[in-house]
């Protein structure tokens, strides 16, 4: 079995790098794939938090790298998915605890058992994204439809294009509220795509029950009902190499948007 | 045998189960899940001995779990003596009796996958099988049998030199003493907290604690409110309970002050009530 390699990258912080992470993890767990998460946010991680892993955490990378442990036992196993894994990042040590070269050889070690790899990385440009980036050969941006995240985002994209390794880099679109793209009070997805001219894999709309789903430690792919869980389902059917329309966000407009426009359609009528 | 704990209940079938410790970690991994809310529970054990405590233990933790110990079957003496003086029913099991196979399948399937889902089916991990859940007792008197040989190392605390804090500890904060250690504030989720000794907190616990890390198991953890993510005493090691998902609590002055130690090899924490 040789793995697919995937880093979860953006620059910018808070656009949903880890909650993406996690969703996707599960999402590919559930479609029958063995994956494994690593954290590699040293020193602030939060995806065991996001997994409800964190009680579960004996051995960390940096245990692993250190050599206190072997590689399989540090793998967290998922409560409900056994397919699913997590290579929790160390929260007393800092980025400079694991190399590029040791992310590299886990990520090569870790191909032979499991069908994707999901690397977190973690904000910013500096060792922690070197690291992340080391052992990958393709690269998930994340971003949300905001100036300042867009920017980061290029320049993300401008130092993935600069490393051999990356075959492949894919745009996520994250918090996407198509009320505000309506008004003109959001930049819409055609644009944000064309600034970056990259291939979008996926857009998720803004969704409160993410912070439900954050504190409860239950990724939201899990409900069925959920909106953005049902957009990163289909994410993760597009990363298997699955054709998935995107999802017509301005349709799923509040009850109140379509009184309003039912009544509109009368006055229309009326006219 | 009474028909009627079927209706209501459920067989737990532990009887290759050898050890206190793992009897309490299986059935709090059964009694984990909602559907045994309130159920009443017919654990089936086999030679193993339970003295009268003990059994008293695993009875408040059923309950603690919010069911009911119904019915006991065993095939000891001793154990069947302690249900007796405690007036749990017994039940006769044999292995023509046909319970709901179905309840019995996923008992164990459950136990052993929650075993897994901790280090993984092929894992070499050591500790694997003593990784449990803190177990809450509030009421149940247990006190820690100190035998002659181990009255050094039950009282090795009060000769060991002490840390004293007057601080938060934060997440990624990790502060360890060659002896006992006293931290006047709280210990924040993502913080750990390491001691020779006895770890005294004056405040929430939240993060991982290790007290007797040079493997005493006498060493105990005291906090005015003890909600670990992680807790070893000695060589002993729980987590916190899945059921109990809330990383930071607020902050009471309803608080009992709370004690952790080691019980027969389970750390149990107790509330620490007025003696009067």
């Amino acid at each position: 079995m040789t793995g697919r390699v995937i880093v979860i990258t953006s620059g910018k912080g808070g656009v949903g790098k880890t909650t993406t992470n996690a969703n996707i993890g599960t999402a590919l767990a559930r479609a029958g794939n063995k994956v494994v998460m690593i954290d590699t946010d040293l020193g602030l991680r939060n995806l065991d938090l996001l997994l409800g892993l964190e009680n579960r955490i004996v051995y960390t990378i940096v245990d692993v790298v250190e050599e206190r442990c072997k590689l399989k036992q540090a793998l967290v196993k998922d409560k409900k998915n056994p397919n699913l894994c997590l290579l929790a990042a160390a929260q007393t040590r800092d980025k400079s605890a694991v190399t590029e070269e040791q992310l590299k050889d886990i990520c090569e070690k870790l191909k032979k058992d499991f069908d994707f790899i999901l690397v977190d990385c973690p904000a910013g440009i500096e060792q922690g994204f070197q690291n992340a980036v080391a052992g990958a050969t393709e690269a998930i941006v994340v971003t949300t439809p905001e100036m300042s995240a867009v920017r980061d985002a290029d320049r993300i994209i401008g130092l993935l294009e600069a490393k051999e390794e990356i075959k492949s880099y894919k745009l996520l679109l994250n918090r996407v509220r198509p009320n505000l793209i309506k008004s003109n009070d959001m930049m819409s997805v055609e644009d944000v795509v064309e600034i970056l001219s990259a291939d979008l894999i996926g857009i998720i709309p803004e969704d409160t029950g993410i912070i439900t789903s954050t504190n409860k430690g239950e990724p939201i792919v899990n409900d069925e009902k959920s909106l953005a869980g049902l957009a990163y389902r289909n994410v993760a059917q597009r990363i298997m190499g699955e054709e998935v329309p995107f999802l017509n966000l301005e349709e799923e407009t509040s009850v109140l948007a379509k009184v309003k426009k039912f009544f509109s359609n009368l006055i229309g009528k009326e006219k | 045998m009474d028909k009627g704990y079927i209706e209501n209940g459920f067989i737990v079938d532990l009887a290759n189960v050898k050890k206190t410790s793992e009897i309490i970690y299986e059935l709090s991994r059964v009694l984990d899940m909602p559907e045994s809310k309130g159920k009443h529970i017919c654990l089936k054990l086999g030679s193993v001995n339970l003295s009268q405590a003990e059994l008293t233990s695993i009875k408040a933790h059923v309950e603690l779990m919010e069911s009911q110990l119904a019915f006991i079957s065993t095939s000891s003496t001793e154990t069947l003596e302690s249900a007796t003086a405690l007036d749990i029913k017994i039940s006769e099991f044999t292995n023509e009796v046909e319970a709901p196979s179905f309840e019995e399948k996923e008992v164990s399937e459950e136990t052993s996958a929650a075993l897994d889902n901790i280090f993984g089916e092929e894992s070499e991990q050591p500790v694997k099988e003593e990784i449990k859940e803190v177990i809450h007792h509030d009421d149940v008197p247990l006190e820690q049998v100190v035998h002659k040989n181990d009255e050094d190392k039950a009282n090795e605390a009060e000769s060991l030199p002490t840390l004293y804090l007057r601080k938060t500890i934060r997440s990624g904060q990790s502060i360890s003493s060659d002896g006992n250690l006293i931290v006047i504030g709280d210990v924040n989720p993502g913080a750990e907290i390491i001691a020779k000794g006895d770890i005294t907190v004056w405040g929430i616990l939240g993060g991982i604690a290790h007290a007797g890390s040079d493997g005493n198991n006498f060493a105990r953890i005291r906090a005015l409110k003890l909600n670990p993510v992680q807790i070893r005493i000695g060589e002993v090691f729980a987590r916190r309970p899945d059921t109990v998902n809330l990383p930071y609590i607020q902050k009471s002055s309803e608080y009992v002050p709370e004690e952790a130690f080691t019980y027969k090899g389970s750390i149990v924490i107790k509330k620490i009530h007025d003696e009067n």
